[in-house]
């Protein structure tokens, strides 16, 4: 019988402790969403307020899922179709459709991480000078004037593009233990010095007091609109990194005995925590821009959210500060580096997907993937339309690709093979947190239906009013074609043979189904 | 600042930060799961 490379591959390449573990999953699950998209989400809904809905989200359907995502990967020892593929065989294509998009997100995700490693260089002689959005726009992306697909190749971000990607092939090479754990374990500790260097700094600026004011000021009128709560469960659900394959793939990696849920509970608020604090750093550096005008008026006139925010809005606040590069090169940093641990975790699912099925090293996998994602994101985000084709293609794989998954993972674990019973059992039987009937009631019933709402809500939406007014086939190219390629890959990957039979594996510890007579 | 929005402050300060803190020392306390499940004998643990 051939041997199972996965488990081998499991056995020499585990995480050399629960720290690196718990390290790693918080650099996945920090990344860029975290410092530009929750401080604007959290303002645009109810402010202060926003932090009600916010906390149930997390408590209700963000660490369970998390606990989901963790359960699969130590429980069935594999990449996420192996993982699928072993709970039900029919299952492997959902594994497969959540490496597709992680091979989506990668290839915008890298294009983020060269305008980010070009501006922490461009903050040491604050180089955009004083209009930003020109410079942002015209001088260093030369953004198209018409939205489209060109081979206009810019070299200022075509070329840090490559960078990125021979970096991050690099690490991944290296495998979990020697290159994903490594990087974590020096990039994260980076990332909180500079980070918080950078809100201490923010917090004694003029005008910080009024942009936390504006931040945390409750509209507690808003909590009555169900869009306030969708925002809540939508940015605890993009920043935890869950229902994509990531933590499937990383909880796979860890020892038979680890400890499940607390730190699952530690990645969470680790997670928060991040997000609070960018809130309190943007918001005071954005109250210091207002200058004493309304905060209103100027969160009307100026971007407080999204590449926008990061790119416009603070080289702007930077050119104003005294010692800005300084604020720039910790910005520019924290955000490198964030999004670098967020993306080697992205990459990763792909290349262990590609190391269990196809029987490869982690160095041919990763040389192997990461060349295929590095030639298709440089042609086509490393031209002068790289902004749009990455609004469209960031919006599907975000709204519809990551729910769609977390609704087919609900639907399949826990009413197709009704596994709830099994999965509590297994995250009971490892860690000192248990679980119990909420976990299993949450997920069976309350998860399907939010996201299936969340779902059905974002595609009449884009049905019926397009998306940011962009031509609908680039719409139909970039967005619905997508997930299209998600749904065909998934079935042709999975037409593959294994190298070994992924059903001759024994889940442990050992699950007996109650009987019931 | 107004008093709503110092509360709120503190409030999400105060969860979401004892949230991290208390699961820490949790981990801290109890690092590998040691407790074995019922049934499985040790040696089919790894």
């Amino acid at each position: 019988m051939a041997i199972d490379t996965a488990a081998k591959t499991r056995e020499s390449q585990q995480w050399s402790s629960q720290f690196a573990f718990i390290i790693s999953a918080i650099g996945s699950a920090v990344g860029l969403g975290n410092i530009w998209r929750f401080p604007g989400v959290a303002y645009s809904n109810g402010g202060g307020a926003f932090m009600i809905p916010y906390l149930f989200a997390l408590v209700t359907a963000g660490i369970p899922i998390l606990f989901l995502d963790y359960v699969i990967g130590h429980r069935f020892r594999g990449s996420a179709p192996l993982a699928f593929r072993r709970i039900k065989s029919w299952f492997e294509p959902l594994g497969w459709f959540q490496v597709m998009i992680c091979f989506f997100i990668a290839l915008y995700y890298a294009v983020i991480l060269a305008w980010a490693a070009s501006y922490f260089v461009f903050s040491f002689g604050t180089q955009w000078g004083d209009d930003t959005s020109k410079f942002f726009q015209v001088d260093f992306l030369q953004i198209a004037a018409e939205p489209g697909v060109s081979l206009d190749f810019v070299p200022g971000i075509a070329i840090p593009l490559a960078i990125v990607w021979i970096v991050a092939i690099a690490v991944l090479a290296l495998g979990v233990t020697r290159g994903v754990e490594k990087a974590n374990i020096i990039f994260m500790p980076l990332l909180v010095v500079a980070f918080v260097a950078l809100v201490v700094r923010a917090l004694f600026l003029p005008g910080a007091v009024d942009g936390l004011n504006a931040l945390f000021t409750p509209d507690f009128a808003a909590l009555l609109e169900p869009k306030v709560w969708i925002a809540a469960y939508g940015q605890i659900f993009f920043s935890l990194s869950i229902a994509f394959g990531i933590m499937i793939t990383y909880s796979s990696y860890r020892h038979r005995k680890s400890n499940q849920t607390t730190p699952g509970l530690v990645v969470a608020f680790a997670n928060s925590s991040f997000e609070l604090l960018a809130g309190i750093g943007v918001f005071s550096i954005l109250g210091f821009m207002a200058a004493g005008k309304p905060f209103q008026e100027f969160a009307a006139e100026a971007s407080i959210s999204g590449p926008m925010l990061s790119f416009i809005t603070f080289p702007k606040v930077i050119s104003q500060m005294p010692g800005g590069w300084i604020a720039g090169a910790l910005f520019f940093g924290s955000l490198l580096m964030a999004g670098f641990t967020s993306m080697i975790s992205i990459t990763q699912v792909i290349s262990s997907a590609f190391q269990d099925k196809f029987k490869m090293s982690p160095l041919r996998a990763s040389v192997t993937t990461g060349s295929v994602l590095a030639v298709i994101s440089v042609c086509l985000f490393g031209t002068t339309t790289s902004l749009y084709v990455l609004d469209i293609v960031d919006y599907w794989a975000n709204n519809i690709g990551i729910v769609f998954s977390a609704i087919l993972m609900t639907l399949a674990c826990f009413w197709a093979v009704r596994k709830q019973k099994e999965f509590s059992f297994h995250l009971s039987s490892l860690s000192t947190f248990k679980v119990g009937r909420i976990w299993e009631l949450l997920l069976t019933w309350l998860a399907p239906l939010l996201l299936g709402y969340m779902f059905i809500n974002v595609t009449v939406g884009i049905c019926f009013d397009g998306y940011e007014g962009y031509p609908s086939w680039m719409l139909m190219t970039f967005g619905w074609g997508q997930t299209i390629v998600c749904i065909v890959c998934a079935f042709v990957f999975t037409k593959f043979r294994w190298p070994f039979d992924p059903q001759v594996f024994r889940p442990w510890p050992v699950y007996e189904r109650p009987r019931l007579f | 600042m107004g008093i709503g929005a110092i509360l709120l402050m503190v409030f999400s300060m105060v969860l979401i930060w004892g949230g991290l803190a208390i699961s820490s020392v949790f981990l801290i306390r109890r690092p590998e799961v040691a407790k074995w499940p019922k049934g499985a004998p040790a040696e089919e643990a790894e």
